[in-house]
Order: structure tokens, then C-alpha cells, then sequence
């Protein structure tokens, strides 16, 4: 399911939403409101209903299409950084991420809703970096890269000095992803993502 | 014998004493003589010269519990009391390290009704026992730290390699899916005490010879409760040359498309680590020497096989390494054997059937080979919860229903191991009757089994 909404939102405003199962026709699609003040309520509802009513004028730039049964990925903007953020039921999932209208060049990060992440791959251009917090007594973050499209690709390891590097961080009850330097300089349009919260 | 609540609460208490030494920061030294020194209380203790039943049983009349037996000793938890009894029977009692005890140590006292490795092997000798005709135990052989993989045979006739259609039970390939010992457990109970009584019962064990591997991966389950709480463990307990990382992945490290497709990791310290070659896992070598051993006369004689994990809820039929549905070298035949049971099984017990990469990828896993190599109709289930809350770690509780719960999956499979091909209605085309006068049948094993790899 591809859903998808206007550049520039208003901060704190959830701009983008994909769920991989029908929803129900009440639920609305679009710019949910996250604050409290009835003057920022009504400033939201404004440019949401603007939205809708003026489509020429939020001409879609992020499209997100996830896979798996009870998977929520969606996009917002605070503070001026763009996150990507996955709910995931199961625990196990995939999403495409793509701009329409120029590049995700931009602060990025990813807020995974996962309990564990035994493996995380990002994907764009020819890149795929794979990221797994191990568990157990010994478990560490553990990086890999593999350049280039062909099946027999080499893959190796990288560490924090990569351009590679996803900076992977345990946030409370959520874990936080940094998208790798290479990913920003190359200035690309879209990203996919599959993770894994603990292999069964 | 059966674990006393008593011992059961002394072992935590002996968990709780050690976790919080621990985090006291108290050296382990310290901490052994705590442990072991506790005048009041039993504790841990190997003792050698004890080699036989006879020996074992004038131990156990003192009252002291034994935990595990070996060649020639055997590991006892005893009182002060009963360790004088001991002494009496002119036997030498040396008392266990700390880290000799916290491999001892039980499920944290939430999950006290999970079987560790010691009850476990303490049920299935007990059912060996009891049911002599019907059950025999052996071992395909010992896991690195020296544990026994036990074989569980379960058969009218049990000491006869007759000319029946096998059925194989694994559990427990991953450390943390604590749950599939119970699944094993209750399967054995089921068979056993239901036989001579339930009718079906009583064909299914007259008309199979069914094979049990009820802990694949002890030592990375034991780790995994060692210290009184989960740690998460999947992988077994084998150290792997040249670096600090442990354990391989028992389910990726199968010969049939190893490493082939992106389902493993060929990084020592991850989670799906695949090994250094197919079957380098101790106890995957040791498992696919059992399957082989079972290829009589060039006929593979195990023809089902159902592989417990948890957790997800769901029913998985090979191929784990592809998308493809029916890739090169499967017959479409078996396919639609595979999703037709799966569908039944899982109107049964409620799990969701799909195919095993519909999951995410996994190459060298077990079911793959089993299929691959030796035309098995190999299934995995994994268990309760659909969820992750619960995870790998739900409460004691559930493990009545949730056991129960694949009661009839179960019984539907091995009722149908003489003739999966059944499910599709193939089995008059594609199934040969070898006894006709009591009805049982085996599919064939020709050129329609895929060639492996």
C-alpha cells in the first residue's frame, strides 16, 4: 500500500503513512496531528485540509510501500530530521522508501519499534549494509557491507570509521538508526529496509 | 525421578544468592565457598565410582538428587545430612565450582516448570523405564560440553528395526526456544500413556517407528539459563577458531544450498552464523549422521519429520533458501503434499501455514536438507507466541495449552507418514503398499526425490 503527501510539513506532524493491511475507511490517511495547543491543532488541521482540497499544491515527495502482516512504517519531521518510523507487530518486515521530488540527501534517521534487531539491512543504489545487535552476554554491534548488485558480491565487514556505518543506538523502547555518511553524499532518491527482530 | 518443590526452591535460592553476589561485585571464589560451604543448606556435588544402576540407586536411597549421570560419576545435590549418608557408602564428595553449579542452575523461578537439561533427561529416562517395551533411550552422541544428544525410539517391537514408515521429532535446535523441550515431552507422554488405551494411539505406535531428539542443542540451552535469567541465546556453545565469538547457528549450518542465498551470516559473532563448512556444528554433524544412518537398502526410512521452534505461530514447509515455490529438483507433486498437510495441520492448531522463506530467507537450515537430501517431508513448526510479547520466553503456564495445543497436528502427521502423498489424493498413484494385510503403506523413494546437493 503507497501512500504519500506534500514536501515542507509542519513540525511534528506526521507526514507519510504506509500499513501493509487494509485500514479502516474512519481512520484518516494523511497529516495526523501529535500536539495539544488548540491554536497549533487548528494551524495543522488548516494546512491538512489544504492538503486535501488544493492537491496540485502538496505534490507527493516520499512514497512508502511496506511489506508484512501488521507492519506500520511512516514518516515525519521533527525538529527538521526526517524519521522513518517502523512498528512492526510481528517484528519482521520490509519497506521501500523513495522521494518523488528531489533527494533524501537531508537529515535522516530510522526509529525502529522492535525489541531486538538481529538484523537490520539498508539498502540504496548498489549498497546494502547489514546491521545486527547481537544478545547474549557477548552481543555487540556487528556491520557488514556489500558493494555492488551482482549475487557474488563480496561481503565485508566495516566498522565506525565506514561510510557504510549505520549509527545504531538502543533508545528506550525503540532502537535508533543513523543512515551511513556514503548514503547523504550520494544524494539518492530511495531506500529499502527489512529487519528482523529476533530470528525464529 | 521427579524434582521436589523443595529442591526446586533451593536452586533458586542458590540463583538469586549467586546473581546478587554478582552484582555486589563479591569475587567468585567467595562465592563458591558460599555456595558450597552453606552448612545449612544443600548444594552441589560430583561423585566418582558410581557407574552402574546399582550404584546410582544406593546414592539416590540416601535422599541426595542426582542431576546427571556420566561413565563413572555422578553430579548430586544432597543436604548435609544426606552428604553424610554418602560419605557412609565409603563414596568421596567433591564439591562443584561456581561455574560448575550455574550450569546447574534451573529456569528463573517464573519458568520453574520448564525442564532444564538434567529434568529432562531425568523424565525420558524415567518414561524408558516405565515403558520398556514401547521406549528406548540412547545417544547419537555428546555436544561439545558433553552432553548426551538423546535418542528416543518409540515403537511396538522397539528393539526391532522393522519395516515400518519413521517419524522424526527434533527440538530445541535454539538454545532460547525453551518451549520445544516441553512440545517433545508432551508428544512422549501423549504416545506413551495413551498407548494400549487410545485406539489411534495404539496404531500410530504399532504402525511407526518413531524417532525423538528431544534437546538438539543443550549446552546453548543450559548457557542460556545459566544465570538465573534469560540471556537470549539461539546458537550452540562451540567456539569458533580465531576469534571470541561462540556458537554456530545449528539451523544454517545444514548441507542443502549452505551459505547459498543470503539466509545466514558468514560473520562468527552473528546470530545466523552458518559455520565454517556444512555440518561443522557438532551436533548437526552429529544429527545428519542419524538421518543417513537411516538410508537401508538405498531406501531413506524416515519419510516425516516435524522440527519445533518457536516463536511466530506458524507452519513451514521447505524450500527456506528461495522465494521460488517449486524451484529445480522439486517434484510439484510434493509441493502440494507439503501445503495440502500444512493447511490441515494448521486448521488444527490454529498456526499460520506458509512456506519457509515466506518467513524472510534462511539457507542450511534443517528442513531444507531433510527434504533436499532425503525427500523427507519435513516441517518446522514454530510455537507459541504469534508475537513477540512473550517471545522466547513465555510464562510456565502456558505449557499445558500451548503443548496440547499441536496435539492433533501431531498425531495427523505420523498417522500419515506411511503416505503423505495422501493429502492430494496421489497416494494409490504415488504410494506402495508393502503389508497389505494390516494396511500400511510407504511412498516411494525413486527418481521423484530430488537429486541434493
Amino acid at each position: 500500500m503507497v501512500l504519500c503527501c506534500g514536501a515542507e510539513p509542519p513540525q511534528r506532524t506526521e507526514i507519510r503513512e504506509s500499513v501493509s493491511r487494509p485500514r479502516s475507511a474512519a481512520l484518516p490517511l494523511g497529516v495526523v496531528l501529535r500536539g495539544s495547543r488548540a491554536l497549533s491543532a487548528w494551524f495543522v488541521c488548516a494546512v491538512a485540509l489544504a492538503a486535501v482540497a488544493c492537491p496540485a499544491a502538496s505534490e507527493p515527495d516520499v512514497a512508502i510501500q511496506s511489506e508484512g502482516e501488521g507492519n506500520h512504517v511512516t514518516a515525519t519531521l521533527v525538529d527538521g530530521l526526517s524519521v522513518i518510523d517502523v512498528r512492526s507487530e510481528r517484528g519482521i518486515g520490509s519497506a521501500r522508501v523513495e522521494r518523488r521530488a528531489g533527494d533524501l540527501s537531508g537529515p535522516l534517521a530510522l526509529q525502529l519499534g522492535l525489541r531486538g534487531l538481529e538484523e537490520l539491512r539498508f539498502a540504496y543504489a548498489d549498497v546494502r549494509v547489514t546491521a545486527s545487535l547481537g544478545n547474549g552476554p557477548d552481543g555487540v554491534l556487528q556491520q557488514s557491507v556489500v558493494l555492488g548488485a551482482e549475487a557474488s558480491a563480496a561481503e565485508r565487514p566495516i566498522g565506525p570509521d565506514s561510510p557504510y556505518w549505520l549509527a545504531v543506538t538502543r533508545a528506550g523502547e525503540s532502537i535508533r538508526v543513523e543512515v551511513p555518511r556514503d548514503f547523504r553524499e550520494r544524494r539518492v532518491r530511495s531506500f529499502s529496509i527489512s529487519w528482523v527482530d529476533f530470528f525464529r | 525421578m521427579i524434582r521436589t518443590h523443595a529442591h526446586r526452591q533451593h536452586r533458586w535460592w542458590v540463583s538469586t544468592s549467586l546473581a546478587l553476589g554478582l552484582s555486589a561485585g563479591l569475587a567468585l571464589v567467595g562465592l563458591q565457598a558460599s555456595a558450597q560451604e552453606e552448612a545449612d543448606g544443600p548444594a552441589f556435588y560430583r561423585v566418582q565410582g558410581v557407574s552402574d544402576a546399582a550404584g546410582r540407586s544406593r546414592v539416590a536411597a540416601t535422599g541426595a538428587l542426582i542431576i546427571e549421570t556420566s561413565a563413572d560419576s555422578v553430579v548430586l545435590e544432597a543436604t548435609p545430612e544426606e552428604r553424610a549418608s554418602v560419605k557412609a557408602l565409603g563414596l568421596a564428595l567433591e564439591p562443584l565450582s561456581t561455574e560448575q553449579t550455574l550450569q546447574l542452575l534451573p529456569f528463573p523461578q517464573a519458568s520453574s516448570d520448564y525442564h532444564d537439561y538434567a529434568e529432562m533427561t531425568e523424565e525420558i529416562q524415567a518414561t524408558a523405564r516405565r515403558y520398556p517395551k514401547i521406549f528406548s533411550l540412547s545417544s547419537i552422541g555428546q555436544s561439545r560440553e558433553g552432553r548426551e544428544l538423546w535418542l528416543g525410539k518409540l515403537s511396538d517391537n522397539v528393539a526391532v528395526d522393522e519395516r515400518e514408515p519413521e517419524f522424526l521429532f527434533t527440538h530445541h535446535i535454539h538454545a532460547r526456544e525453551h518451549l520445544t523441550v516441553e512440545q517433545g515431552l508432551y508428544t512422549l507422554r501423549m504416545l506413551t500413556q495413551e498407548y494400549g488405551f487410545n485406539p489411534q494411539i495404539t496404531d500410530i505406535v504399532n504402525g511407526r517407528e518413531i524417532w525423538f531428539i528431544f534437546d538438539v542443542n543443550p549446552d546453548g540451552g543450559e548457557f542460556d539459563i545459566a544465570t538465573g535469567n534469560f540471556v537470549s541465546w539461539r546458537k550452540n556453545r562451540q567456539p569458533n577458531p580465531g576469534s571470541a565469538s561462540i556458537g554456530t547457528d545449528l539451523n544454517r549450518n545444514w548441507g542443502f544450498q549452505w551459505g547459498c542465498c543470503g539466509g545466514s551470516s558468514g560473520n562468527l559473532g552473528s546470530s545466523t552464523y552458518r559455520g565454517v563448512m556444512p555440518f561443522s556444528g557438532i551436533e548437526t554433524g552429529l544429527l545428519k549422521d542419524f538421518v543417513d544412518s537411516r538410508v537401508i537398502d538405498g531406501v531413506q526410512q524416515i519419510s516425516a519429520a516435524l522440527d519445533f521452534h518457536s516463536f511466530s505461530e506458524l507452519i513451514l514447509w521447505p524450500y527456506g533458501y528461495t522465494f521460488e515455490d517449486v524451484p529445480a529438483g522439486m517434484d510439484p507433486d510434493d509441493q502440494a503434499t507439503f501445503v495440502a498437510m500444512g493447511q490441515a495441520m494448521a486448521a488444527m492448531n490454529g498456526y499460520t501455514p506458509q512456506q519457509a522463506s515466506d518467513l524472510y530467507i534462511a539457507d542450511g537450515v534443517s528442513i531444507d536438507w531433510k527434504y533436499g537430501q532425503h525427500g523427507i517431508f519435513a516441517y518446522t513448526f514454530e510455537m507459541y507466541p504469534r508475537n513477540g510479547n512473550g517471545g522466547f520466553y513465555p510464562g510456565d503456564e502456558v505449557i499445558p495449552r500451548e503443548t496440547e495445543r499441536n496435539r492433533e497436528a501431531i498425531l495427523y502427521m505420523l498417522a500419515n507418514a506411511d503416505c503423505p502423498y495422501r493429502a492430494i489424493g496421489k497416494d494409490a498413484e504415488l504410494c506402495t503398499v508393502i503389508d497389505p494385510s494390516r494396511g500400511d503403506w510407504i511412498r516411494p523413494h525413486s527418481a521423484k526425490r530430488p537429486s541434493g546437493n
